[in-house]
């Protein structure tokens, strides 16, 4: 029994001690390009050069995480604002008014919103490397990440456009339904 | 015996009047503070509201340029590359 529980204690303790190691390999391959970006970016001499590459690093991350967090509050704002229109929908139709239009749209609403906040979480995981070869090429290489933060987050901004669009459609169906005028519905 | 009564008796009595003490009100003398400012009270539409034009007053306020301001900046700050 003394032997069994010894060995337990034995095998609690190798998981204890091994499961960072685990964990550490798991982040390896993402670790390794920040530490190669690092170790390149001290070897820039221009230390004017060197400020804006870091500088420029730093801000694409601040800015994806800024802007995916404002995004995520908009999307859950345009859904609780469905679920109202949804609520609504469901007064008016027990009034015995025809609302199938408002239905199809509220469904074409919810998967705009579903594909929106699956487009944003996956924006807010991105990384970007600006990839320093030489001195030189310190343009072109922070122009690269730049330009494809810039395409990945209007990609996800356009799909909050989508949603509340879906959104506002629904809304127009449904003042179509109740007979009540809309006004400034333009989407900016 | 008796004394161990009276011991017993002591220590309840400090425990009940350790439990009732209340902490006297702070005699400090309060910096008088500036008045509250009065809240700025919008014409924006009430969350509950399932009126059309309120909601979508509301789908409005959700409308920004999806960053473009802070990508414009971040092309000005990589001119001196």
């Amino acid at each position: 029994m003394k032997k069994l529980t010894s060995l337990l204690c034995l095998l609690a303790l190798t998981l204890i001690v091994a499961s960072p190691v685990f964990a550490e390999t798991a982040t390896r391959s993402g670790k390794m390009n920040r530490e190669e970006f690092r170790t390149r970016l001290s070897a820039i001499r221009d230390e004017k050069k060197k400020a804006i590459v870091e500088r420029i690093d730093q801000r694409i991350a601040q800015i994806n995480a800024n802007r995916t967090g404002i995004m995520t509050r908009h999307l859950t704002k345009i859904e609780e604002i469905l679920d109202r229109i949804e609520a609504r929908a469901f007064e008016v139709e027990k009034t015995g008014k025809e609302i199938s239009a408002v239905k199809t749209a509220i469904a074409t609403a919810r998967t705009a919103i579903a594909t929106a906040k699956t487009t944003v979480t996956t924006q807010a995981a991105k990384t970007y490397t600006i990839d320093i070869t030489t001195e030189d090429k310190l343009d072109s290489a922070a122009s690269a990440a730049r330009t494809a933060f810039a395409k990945d987050l209007q990609a996800a901004h356009q799909t909050v456009v989508t949603a509340r669009k879906t959104v506002r459609d629904v809304l127009k169906a449904l003042a179509n339904v109740v007979g009540e005028k809309l006004t400034n519905t333009t989407e900016k | 015996m008796k004394t161990k009564s009276a011991i017993f008796l002591a220590v309840s009595a400090l425990f009940l009047s350790a439990c009732s003490y209340t902490q006297p009100a702070a005699t400090t003398t309060a910096t008088p503070t500036a008045a509250a400012p009065t809240p700025i009270v919008t014409a924006s539409p009430t969350s509950a509201s399932t009126n059309v034009n309120d909601l979508n007053a509301q789908l409005n306020a959700t409308v920004d340029d999806g960053g473009q301001a802070d990508l414009n900046q971040l092309q000005k700050d990589a001119a001196g590359l």
